[in-house]
């Protein structure tokens, strides 16, 4: 009767410890996890955070177009940046009835308060109005109506 | 057992606790977030508010000595900024240039000669393309010295058919139809006559450019030519505008056409209905009477038959007018411009200067036009330029949009001693407007100068070599001579006021800008005898001591001086436009009922424009009582995008009425009804577009008895009419015609053997003719019925000079009762 008294208090030593080990583990593990959703959800809210207020501020207004044709027909462009952040054009389309001309750039980057010029060779008309279309690097999009002199 | 519960327990609720925790953090900065979130978005949508509330027009522009005039007008609720200037030269396609900018204007203000600072040489005969950018993205653009559209234009030749000799005047209307937004500007005319036999000769100027021209808006421009040649000869005119489209001009013929029978009369009757004379359907005369018009003046297709007419003087009275009401016709006006022609007279001096004796003014000058001898509009003193190298330059827009003379270093204008001017004793006042150039020399430089031959008397306003101001004078003793100086230096390119006071003979007061600046005062007696002429912009013929900029504006009061402390004259003066904006008046045009009842529809109404400006013209010193045809003209042009129907019962309504000014107002007052104006586009006027019917005027005939039409004889010389003078009426519909002999004139019947009294020049006399029939003098025949008719007069008559003539004329619309 001693004897099996000792095996049962070991046995419940035993069992409390592997219980407290087993909460402890289950425990851990469900704050790492619960820890890692919050924190990648944070990271993704602040994401969509920046780039929402960073598209919310950008403003950019197709200042002037002017036409030439020396020695080949072109058309320069230039924007303005009159947002409160800087901004990155990455595509410019250019689209009449004959021509489609598509630009993409790397470095498009335009200050606040600064301009971009860019020539693009495109065979405008006199007739046929062109479809400008700005593309930036947030997913803006800018567009005008332009036609040759 | 119950131990490792309750460890478990505490174990399990820390954990508990940390993701409580945790998540509390995550929900706590995502509302940080979703704040800031807001806040960034209240501040875009403000800044796109702002955006939409910046408006600006282009008030004026002009090119003078190569350098672009820009006058810029904030009409947003918004300051605004101008960050940059895009000029093409449209001539040659690949020169564009980009001007940086650093203007601000702020709101309800006008930003002058903006461009003037620029590197930019522009040519009057280059066309150019501009557009102005603001920093918030706002850009307006506009053309300049040409049109990159096909404008409107439309020449009219009044009359079309002239005598040998007579004088036709030629109107060029523009219209800016652009389907584009575009503004035109500087436009200038071109009119090239070619002789089709005839003989064209040009009599006056031809037109100025015109400044602005925004969408829907039209300018008009006129010459005057005179025309001879032989029966038939023709001239072509073919007018244009410089740098317009190729190939988008206008011609009109004007033919000589001598009168039947008459190889050289030239007698030239005009036939009236009731005494009111005809005029195209689409010019509507305003006349003084007002019967049948709610008590108001009437407004319709008719002249002017008054040698006197009436003046309104717009400081008690308002410009009320209508047409006259047919319940019986629908009257369709298509779209375009409705011009109104006011021929007007700006008082010489704001409300508080009109004195008269004398307290008013002895001289005054303000350089309207480029003359060798300015005008002074008090008739008082006579200016005479100098001459060559000596003659100042006249800038068309020189103060306050109208001109001035620029004065570069030895230019002088002089002007001859009289008693109005001879700055003999107190008290008097100098004053004026100056634009010192800071380029200018650092020595003495004179804008008013007269003096003795011994030196010893002067009277001087000046700059010193420190650019300082300076009112000087000495009457007689050298110890008692008054200076006044300004503190600070007027070298500075921009245009000041000043006041120059003697109000005693050894005493000064100098103002600027209406403000006091210096004072000096010896007391005593004395006087200063001239000796010279009195020069401006120089002291002497030599173009000595020689001013560097602009002056504009001198007046002067030898026999008073001005009372700033109880009349406050001198701010009233300084704040008072000689310019563009001299005076504001509103227009009221629209549609109304039978009885000048408001219909509240938005189709009837042509515009309702308030504090429209209006350019100063000089009074040549007639205000109080004008006689003489010194008319100024005016132009107010509004275009309705659609047609509007004058339905039956409806009448036709202009209401004008004076926005006077707080400080600073000029009245003016407008003439109509006049048969003397002849200058210019005659008297006033309102032009709608060609309606399809005639506007109801207030010609009526009724069909049971006789009727009286005046035949006023405009000279040369004295005339007679002949039995078998008759007038026609024409169905306005159907063009039938109904016909009825001029039976007696003045009472004195006519026949085969009796003419009528003579018709002498300048008078009208009344003729009466029986009931127009089918066959006129055929008692059985038809009587011409009830309607709607265009009535015409056909004269048989002679000349004092033994020359006979066959008349025939159109009188109006006329309804038949």
């Amino acid at each position: 009767m001693g004897k099996h008294t000792k095996r049962r208090a070991l046995a419940t030593i035993v069992s409390t410890g592997i219980l407290l080990s087993a909460v402890a583990i289950m425990g851990s593990m469900l704050t790492a996890w619960s820890n890692s959703i919050f924190t990648s959800e944070q990271t993704e809210i602040n994401t969509v955070y920046s780039d929402g207020v960073n598209k919310l501020n950008e403003y950019l207004i197709i200042e002037h177009i002017w036409f030439g044709n020396i020695p080949n027909k072109f058309l320069n462009l230039t924007m303005s940046n009159v947002g409160s952040n800087g901004l990155n054009v990455t595509k410019i389309t250019l689209d009449n009835s004959v021509d489609k001309t598509v630009k993409l750039y790397s470095d498009g980057g335009i200050l606040r308060d600064d301009i971009l010029s860019r020539e693009i060779t495109y065979n405008w008309t006199t007739t046929d109005p062109i479809l400008v279309t700005i593309t930036t690097e947030k997913g803006s999009i800018y567009q005008t109506y332009a036609m040759g002199p | 057992m119950k131990q490792r519960r309750a460890l478990t327990t505490v174990v399990g609720g820390v954990f508990f606790l940390v993701v409580i925790i945790t998540a509390a953090s995550y929900l706590t900065y995502s509302m940080n977030l979703f704040e800031n979130f807001s806040e960034e978005v209240f501040a875009v949508d403000q800044e796109r508010e702002n955006r939409k509330n910046e408006s600006f027009d282009i008030s004026r522009l002009a090119i003078q000595n190569n350098k672009i005039n820009l006058d810029v007008y904030n009409s947003g609720d918004i300051p605004v900024s101008f960050t940059r200037l895009w000029v093409e030269n449209v001539t040659g396609v690949d020169e564009v240039y980009k001007f940086n900018l650093n203007k601000t204007v702020t709101t309800g203000n006008t930003a002058k000669d903006i461009l003037q600072g620029l590197s930019f040489t522009a040519l009057e005969t280059q066309s150019y393309k501009m557009k102005l950018v603001t920093d918030r993205g706002t850009t307006k653009e506009f053309s300049v010295n040409a049109s990159t559209d096909p404008l409107q234009l439309q020449l009219f030749a009044l009359p079309e058919v002239v005598p040998t000799n007579f004088k036709s005047t030629i109107l060029l209307a523009v219209t800016n139809n652009s389907t584009q937004n575009t503004i035109y500007t500087n436009i200038q005319p071109l009119l090239n006559a070619t002789s089709l036999g005839a003989i064209p000769e040009l009599i006056g100027n031809s037109p100025e450019p015109h400044s602005v021209l925004k969408k829907g808006e039209t300018a008009i421009f006129e010459w005057t030519y005179r025309i001879s040649g032989d029966d038939g000869d023709k001239v072509r005119f073919e007018a244009s505008i410089l740098n317009e489209v190729p190939g988008n001009t206008v011609t009109k013929d004007v033919e000589v056409k001598v009168i039947e029978f008459a190889q050289e009369s030239g007698s030239s009757l005009v036939s009236s209905f009731f005494s009111t004379l005809s005029t195209p359907q689409d010019i509507m005369y305003f006349h003084k009477e007002n019967f049948d018009s709610l008590g108001e003046r009437q407004m319709w297709a008719s002249s002017p038959e008054n040698n006197l007419g009436e003046i309104i003087d717009f400081s008690s009275t308002n410009a009320l007018f209508y047409t006259n009401t047919d319940g019986n016709v629908t009257v369709n006006v298509p779209d375009g411009s409705w011009n109104t022609i006011v021929r007007y007279i700006s008082s010489p001096m704001p409300e508080s200067l009109m004195h008269s004796g004398d307290s008013s003014e002895d001289l005054s000058y303000h350089f309207e036009k480029d003359l060798d001898s300015p005008l002074d509009t008090t008739t008082n003193s006579v200016m005479t330029l100098g001459t060559g190298s000596n003659r100042p330059t006249w800038i068309a827009t020189g103060h306050q949009g109208a001109g001035a003379y620029e004065f570069l270093g030895n230019q002088f204008a002089s002007i001859t001693v009289t008693d109005d001017n001879n700055l003999e004793s107190s008290p008097a006042t100098t004053s004026g407007w100056f634009y010192g150039y800071s380029s200018g020399p650092a020595s003495d430089q004179t804008i008013f100068y007269g003096q003795s031959s011994s030196g010893n008397d002067y009277y001087k306003i000046y700059f010193n070599s420190s650019g300082n101001l300076i009112f000087e004078l000495d009457a007689g003793s050298s110890l008692e001579v008054a200076t006044c100086i300004s503190a600070v230096n007027y070298r500075d390119d921009s245009w000041h006021h000043f006041v120059a006071l003697m109000p005693g003979e050894n005493d000064c007061e100098l103002y600027v800008d209406g403000n006091l600046e210096d004072t000096d005062s010896n007391g005593g007696n004395g006087s200063i005898i001239l000796t010279d002429d009195i020069f401006i912009g120089a002291s002497d013929a030599s173009g000595t001591d020689g001013f560097n900029g602009m002056l504009d504006d001198i007046i002067h009061w030898d026999d008073y001086a001005l009372d700033e402390t109880t009349e406050q004259e001198i701010t009233d003066l300084f704040n008072t436009n000689y310019g563009t904006d001299g005076h504001f008046l509103n227009f009221d045009i629209r549609i109304v009922d039978e009885f000048g009842g408001n219909l509240g529809l938005s189709n009837k109404t042509i515009t309702q424009t308030l504090n429209f400006p209006i350019k100063y013209s000089s009074d040549f010193g007639e205000y109080t009582t004008p006689i003489s045809d010194i008319w100024g003209e005016m132009n107010f042009t509004a275009t309705p995008n659609e047609e509007r129907v004058i339905g039956p019962g409806e009448r036709l309504m202009l209401n004008m009425t004076y926005s006077p000014k707080v400080i600073g107002n000029l009245n003016m007052k407008m003439a109509i009804d006049d048969t003397d104006i002849i200058s210019g586009s005659g008297s006033s006027f309102l032009k709608t577009p060609l309606p399809d019917v005639g506007i109801p005027g207030y010609a009526t005939y009724d069909n049971s008895g006789t009727g009286t039409i005046g035949i006023f004889n405009p000279g040369p010389t004295d005339t007679w009419i002949k039995y078998q003078s008759r007038v026609i009426f024409k169905d306005e519909i159907t063009g039938s015609p109904y016909a009825s002999i001029i039976h007696s004139a003045n009472g004195t019947a006519l026949s085969s053997d009796q003419d009528s009294p003579p018709m002498y020049v300048d008078e009208t006399m009344p003729v009466e003719f029986d009931i127009p029939r089918e066959q006129p003098g055929n008692p059985s025949s038809t009587i011409i019925p009830e309607g709607r008719y265009g009535m015409y007069v056909f004269l048989d008559g002679f000349d004092a000079s033994g020359q006979v003539f066959l008349h025939s004329s159109f009188i109006g619309i006329v309804r038949v009762t």
